[in-house]
């Protein structure tokens, strides 16, 4: 709209214009021919038949764009959508690119659609078509930088170059993408299998069909990047592939957005971008849009609000001896530059579909063949013996942090038999990008575009003819097997693997908890009664050597019923404790266990409240004291503390004692100023004050205080293991009048009983020990239905009582 | 009309195309390090993610995550960490620090933020008190640990936590005490309520103290959400910053001072207690421009310096006056403010107009390994910072640990100083400028704005303007230009760039931009 107010005026305009680089052929030698990864990794070697390779083509190089087909697995993939190609491309690329697409980028799928024209026409028709697309602006997504998610200012400029380089070759790009050849990371491990081959000479290797394990696998080529895009367009076509290139054939490999600026910095490294001035004229813009219809561009890149012109002769009807394009002829237009093998398989697939009309149908294994070969599974994923990662890119795979768990830790699973194994919605949530079950591996599972994988779970199931088989009849009745489970798998699973993230130190592998929600229970069965035989080169030993169990007390041994418990812990995992290795193991960082000398902790705690000092003994009883009101306030014994909530967790929740035999002191002040024996026992005390407390050569604290015109030194220690003996001096520091005289609270309850002399017990079964003396000036004072057992410090200065419980 | 069209078609053109090529790469980064280079001398990289609920430290490694740090004699450090902890580090200005040695000087502490050394005692603030302790017996471990004050509410919500000491120039202790968010019902339990303005939190929340060397607690000034960090300037008065969220339109730095009221409402629960220096609040404006409140309501305090959002961090935290003399570069006397979110260090330059203190903002250094939650300025004018990033989210590739931040020596060509004028701005440049471009007004770029002040979570940049730069006049030294404005508003933040400013060697200014809140106008 804007442009066509623009009237024969030329712009003075700022247009980039990057120095000419020698081409970058990221695979060695320079193809001549169109790049197509399935084709060239598995036709030209004769490992997929003329046909498949034919239709493959069809798809990658979008005959199906023009030649329309009814077949949906002929739908061409399309190319970039170029809706946004005049803030994503460099524009001095576009009309390099469009000068000769195979040459600008060896191995393009791009055809030359220009080729035909004289050199005057060819330049003037580029300059309009590079006119009209740089006009063609898309905003980038507005990113918000949150607390959750931080991005520093103008973050597509600050990407870390060295960090985007680790990223390129571990997160997966050299799957698909040829490596730097001066990479020094990886793996210089070989896994055992690649020794195996290693040894063997080539005839041998040749005699068990074991050669295309040996070969290079090609890669798919990139332009030269840099003269192509900028960090932000760049960063933007990292963090979602799909919006430019729709099939997916680039998948989204879930980067942050920070991740997705590190690589961009890393592929665009020392990018030089000049500026120069230029004339954008109206006229040439539409005269460029014009050209990218009637060209029949649009007909594989979409461009909003523009729509195909002509109309082609379908596939299945088109006459294959007359047909230039699948020629590699000069005069060839489109001209794909494709080879001879390219030709031939062309050929074959077009002769097939017209005399077929198309109506053959595709068993649910060729179907599923054709779409993980057109999506390029292989280059990550074996299935059915095919594919798999490359013998040259193996390095590349890692466990993070290079432990070794041997392949499977390394290397993305194999796809042979998954319909058997994997749950549908599993499958789903994979493809999608939201299940993460091997976050060990450096590899990333790419999310793919839901229109090329909404089949793929029915396909595998129905090619590994899968047979539903309830839970029920495999296990038989699950009732009260958890805990039998979880015991089985304390004896074994979790040394090398964990449970909803917790585990045992050091240990890598997958988390087992949801496994009823991953895999169908028939395999799981089959799985742990043997796993070598449904996953090769499997570090998973059998507990079930000879289908006997070793865990021969457990279930009276009984293998079945040891498999469904294990299946039933697994399932209502939620219900359950952690099994009793990985809970010992999770409090190891972080339990307090006073060895030599006891240890202190400032927390919050229930009964002790927001200024709680917990203090535990190596003779493993242990108080917690409340420094706000300046009382006792629990007593337990055996385990002291787990400091994990306090230490590291966010919302500090309260700490709970650990032991056993918890007993909570009186709720009431210990010290009173009492007018006389009528007046009640206060329910707070106000006035106290807590001063801090010092350690002594033990280590055992003496807390510091002071109510009125007294000091308070108070002291616990332990008796022995079987309680406390609590010392407190006082200090009158000043004659100055209190309300009252003092009293100190001993014990109090519903029920006092003195079961021992000089002592008093209460119902919860506390026992204060006063010394002989001290016993017979104590007073027991009522109040409503409370016992209290006090103490007159009058002219005391300092006292002793026990505690038992 | 025609022509009026094409043109804007044709700046809209211009703009897309500008838009689309001015990514140049990375080079701010690298030209910071070129002047203030980062050492690394503890940063573990964590699997565990800041927010996780099973957070854990790097295996087998002390969880330095550093909440308070005291520089100690003889190139010792002493260093707070989160879980409760002092240590004791020696060897932290080797370069490159290969034999730091860590020793425990004291524990049992809960979630200290702040580590002052004064005298032979180390005073921290702890969640319920404020802690002096000591070594008696000279073993080299805390053997007392005295409560110097306490008093203040803690309902056992986790966002109360409690920062400081810093002492002012008087020898009075300070600290500052966060809002509780979204209290429970185990929490309310312990809570005042103000039932005029129908707030509810725990005994001084929200409050700046301050402990007298008597131990008095006396309450100063309120209405922080999230007051991360305190500082002193040269002359001893007290600031503290706040982060960004309800009430708070984006992070500030403001002077503590008595009866000041900043802007989070919660905080006045305490009115109710009789040593509140704040009465009579009845109404609190919300959802108005921040100046505008200011009208309507006098005991609401405008902040020295507002920081606006991700141009100069998301979420402020300590302050440190460079006392360094001139050791850790030309920024002498100024503040350096720490960044979490984003792990950087903003600089901060104060003046005082009509009595009340104001300045602007700039980006310093970027690129730390993890949140920027502590600085202390070491023996030799360098600066640690101490880091750690649980419970929020950072930049970075560690959890926590510490780093130090070294002068290089060469001098960066920086806005050393920003100042008001009654007709627009000085800057005073950190070298000789070039007089062509630096009295060049298409140089420079102004725009104002203020923000929403409001319950809800942070505010956009509102009633934006673009200003004009009149003319620029240079001083004869070459170091200074002032900038004749018109269109300056009180109270507004004032964001200049200075794209086109060179020095007399013709570099760029490091940081060409810089944000004045300008509360006042001379």
């Amino acid at each position: 709209m804007i442009l066509t107010t623009i009237n024969k005026r030329c712009l003075q305009i700022l247009i980039i214009i990057s120095p000419i680089f020698f081409c970058q052929s990221a695979i060695g030698e320079e193809p001549a021919s169109p790049f197509v990864a399935g084709f060239d990794r598995f036709a030209r070697h004769k490992q997929i038949d003329l046909k498949t390779s034919g239709r493959l083509l069809v798809t990658e190089l979008n005959c199906t764009a023009c030649h329309s087909s009814n077949n949906k697995e002929l739908q061409p993939k399309q190319g970039p959508i170029l809706t946004g190609a005049g803030n994503r491309l460099q524009n001095s690329w576009i009309k390099q690119f469009l000068s000769n697409p195979q040459k600008t980028k060896p191995g393009t799928t791009m055809p030359d659609l220009l080729s035909h024209l004289s050199a005057d026409e060819k330049k003037k028709s580029i300059e309009a078509l590079a006119t009209f697309l740089s006009t063609k602006h898309q905003p980038f997504p507005e990113l918000k930088s949150t607390g959750v998610n931080p991005l520093p200012l103008e973050y597509w400029k600050k990407g870390n170059a060295s960090q985007g380089e680790q990223l390129y070759h571990q997160a997966g790009c050299v799957a698909c993408h040829e490596p730097d050849p001066d990479y020094e990371g990886g793996s210089n491990n070989l896994s055992p299998f690649d020794k195996q081959l290693e040894q063997l000479d080539p005839e041998d290797i040749e005699e068990l069909g074991l050669n295309h394990l040996l070969r290079p696998i090609k890669s798919v080529p990139l332009p030269d990047l840099k003269k192509k895009y900028t960090l932000k367009s760049l960063l933007f076509f990292l963090l979602n592939p799909e919006s430019v290139r729709s099939a997916g054939r680039m998948p989204n490999l879930k980067l942050k957005t920070l991740e997705a600026s590190d690589l961009a910095a890393y592929l665009l490294k020392d990018q030089k971008i000049k500026k120069a001035e230029t004339h954008v004229s109206d006229s040439l813009v539409k005269r460029g849009q014009k050209l990218f219809v009637e060209l029949n561009c649009i007909n594989c890149h979409q461009i909003k609000g523009l729509k195909p012109l002509k109309k082609f002769t379908s596939l299945t009807k088109l006459n294959i001896t007359k047909i230039n394009c699948v020629s590699n002829s000069d005069k060839a237009l489109p001209q794909f530059h494709l080879d001879n093998t390219q030709i031939e398989s062309l050929k074959v697939t077009l002769t097939d579909l017209k005399k077929n009309k198309n109506k053959e149908k595709l068993s649910h294994q060729a179907q599923l063949d054709f779409r993980i070969l057109k999506l390029n599974c292989y280059a990550c994923h074996e299935r059915e013996k095919q594919g798999g990662i490359g013998r040259n890119k193996k390095r590349f795979f890692e466990t993070i942090g290079h432990v070794d768990i041997g392949d499977e830790g390394r290397f993305p699973p194999e796809l042979t038999g998954l319909g058997q194994k994997m749950l549908l919605g599993l499958m789903k949530n994979v493809l999608e990008g939201k299940s993460e079950i091997r976050p060990f591996m450096t590899i990333r599972m790419p999310r793919y575009p839901a229109k090329e994988t909404i089949p793929l779970p029915e396909l595998f199931s129905k090619a590994d003819q899968y047979q539903k088989i309830t839970e029920a009849t495999v296990f038989g009745g699950q009732k009260g097997l958890a805990t039998e489970g979880r015991k089985l798998i304390n004896n074994g699973c979790i040394q090398c693997h964990q449970l909803l993230d917790e585990k045992l130190p050091s240990v890598v592998g997958v988390d087992l908890a949801g496994m009823s929600k991953r895999v169908h229970p028939e395999w799981f069965r089959d799985f742990l009664l043997d796993p070598a035989s449904l996953k090769t080169r499997t570090r998973m030993p059998t507990f079930f050597p000879d289908g006997k169990s070793s865990n021969p007390d457990i279930l009276d041994g009984k293998v079945d019923r040891q498999i469904a418990a294990i299946w039933a812990y697994l399932k209502e995992i939620d219900k359950h404790p952690l099994p009793e290795k990985i809970l010992a193991a999770q409090s190891r960082d972080t339990e307090l266990v006073p060895e030599k000398h006891p240890i202190l902790i400032r927390t919050f705690m229930k009964e002790a409240g927001t200024h709680a000092i917990a203090v535990g003994f190596p003779e493993k009883i242990h108080y917690a004291f409340n420094a706000e009101n300046v009382q006792l306030s629990q007593l337990w014994k055996g385990r002291f503390l787990d400091a994990k909530g306090t230490w590291y967790e966010r919302f500090t929740p309260p700490a709970l004692p650990l032991g056993k035999n918890l007993i909570s002191m009186p709720a009431k002040p210990s010290f009173a100023f009492l007018k006389n024996l009528k007046q009640d026992w206060p329910t707070e005390n106000n006035r106290i004050q807590f001063l801090g407390y010092r350690l002594d050569k033990q280590k055992i604290p003496t807390f510091l205080y002071r109510l009125n015109n007294h000091d308070f030194q108070d002291r616990i220690s332990p008796d022995g293991s079987n309680g406390f003996t609590r010392i407190i001096h006082l200090n009158k520091f000043s004659q100055e009048k209190n309300s009252g005289k003092l009293y100190f609270l001993v014990n109090s309850g519903k029920k006092l009983k003195q079961k021992k002399p000089f002592s008093y017990t209460n119902e919860s079964g506390l026992t204060s020990v006063l010394p002989e003396l001290l016993s017979k000036k104590g007073i027991l004072h009522k109040q409503e239905e409370l016992t209290l057992w006090i103490l007159p410090l009058e002219s005391i200065t300092q006292f002793e009582v026990k505690y038992q419980w | 009309m025609q022509k009026a069209k094409s043109v804007t078609a044709a700046l809209f053109l211009f703009c897309l195309v500008i838009e689309f090529f001015s990514s140049t790469s990375n080079f701010i980064q690298a030209a910071e390090s070129d002047y203030y280079k980062i050492v690394s001398i503890f940063t573990p990289k964590v699997q565990s993610d800041s927010r996780s609920k099973n957070w854990k430290p790097a295996p087998n490694g002390l969880a330095l995550e550093v909440s308070g740090m005291a520089k100690m004699n003889n190139g010792r450090l002493a260093v707070a960490i989160r879980k409760g902890e002092i240590w004791i580090l020696d060897g932290v200005y080797d370069e490159p620090p290969k034999n730091v040695t860590y020793k425990r000087f004291a524990s049992g502490l809960h979630e200290p933020l702040g580590l002052l050394k004064h005298k032979d005692s180390f005073y921290t603030v702890q969640r319920s008190e404020l802690t002096k302790i000591r070594d008696l017996d000279g073993d080299g471990i805390a053997d007392e640990y005295k409560t110097i004050a306490k008093g203040w509410g803690v309902t056992g919500h986790y966002h109360e936590y409690a920062y400081g000491p810093k002492m002012d120039h008087q020898g009075n202790l300070w600290l500052t005490l966060n809002i509780g968010l979204g209290l429970k019902a185990e929490h309310k339990k312990k809570t005042l309520f103000e039932p005029n303005l129908k707030v509810r939190q725990g005994s001084w929340r929200g409050w700046g103290m301050k402990v007298t060397p008597q131990g008095k607690l006396i309450p100063v000034c309120a209405g922080m959400r999230s007051p991360c960090g305190i500082g002193a300037n040269s002359e001893g008065d007290m600031f503290y910053t706040d982060q960004q969220g309800n009430w708070v339109g984006t992070n500030t730095l403001h002077h503590m001072r008595k009866g000041a009221f900043f802007h989070h409402p919660e905080a006045l629960a305490s009115m109710v207690l009789p040593n509140s220096p704040i009465k009579g609040i009845t109404e609190i404006p919300n959802g108005i421009p921040f100046p505008k409140a200011i009208e309507k309501l006098p005991q609401l305090k405008p902040p020295a310096v507002w920081f606006p959002y991700k141009k100069v961090g998301q979420s402020a935290t300590d302050i440190l006056l460079d006392q360094s003399g001139g050791k850790f570069g030309p920024f002498a006397g100024q503040f350096f403010i720490g960044e979490f979110t984003l792990s950087s260090i903003n600089r901060v330059f104060l003046e005082k107009i009509k009595g009340e203190y104001q300045g602007a903002c700039f980006p310093f250094r970027e690129g730390f390994a993890s949140a920027v939650l502590r600085l202390e300025q070491g023996e030799d004018g360098s600066l640690f910072a101490g880091l750690s990033n649980r419970g929020w989210s950072s930049l970075g590739s560690a959890s926590y640990g510490l780093e130090r931040l070294v002068w290089t020596g060469k001098v960066p060509f920086e806005i050393k100083e920003m100042k008001a004028k009654a007709d627009g701005f000085e800057l005073v440049f950190t070298k000789p400028v070039d007089p062509k471009s630096v009295s060049n007004p298409q140089s420079y770029s102004m725009n104002s704005y203020t923000y929403t002040y409001h319950s809800t979570y942070g505010s956009d940049e509102i009633q934006k303007k673009d200003l004009k730069i009149e003319s620029v006049k240079i001083s004869p030294d070459r170091l200074k230009a002032h900038l004749i404005i018109t269109g300056l508003r009180e109270f507004y933040v004032h964001e200049l760039h200075v794209k086109g400013v060179r020095s007399s060697t013709g570099e760029p200014v490091l940081h060409p931009r810089a944000y004045y809140t300008l509360n006042q106008i001379p």
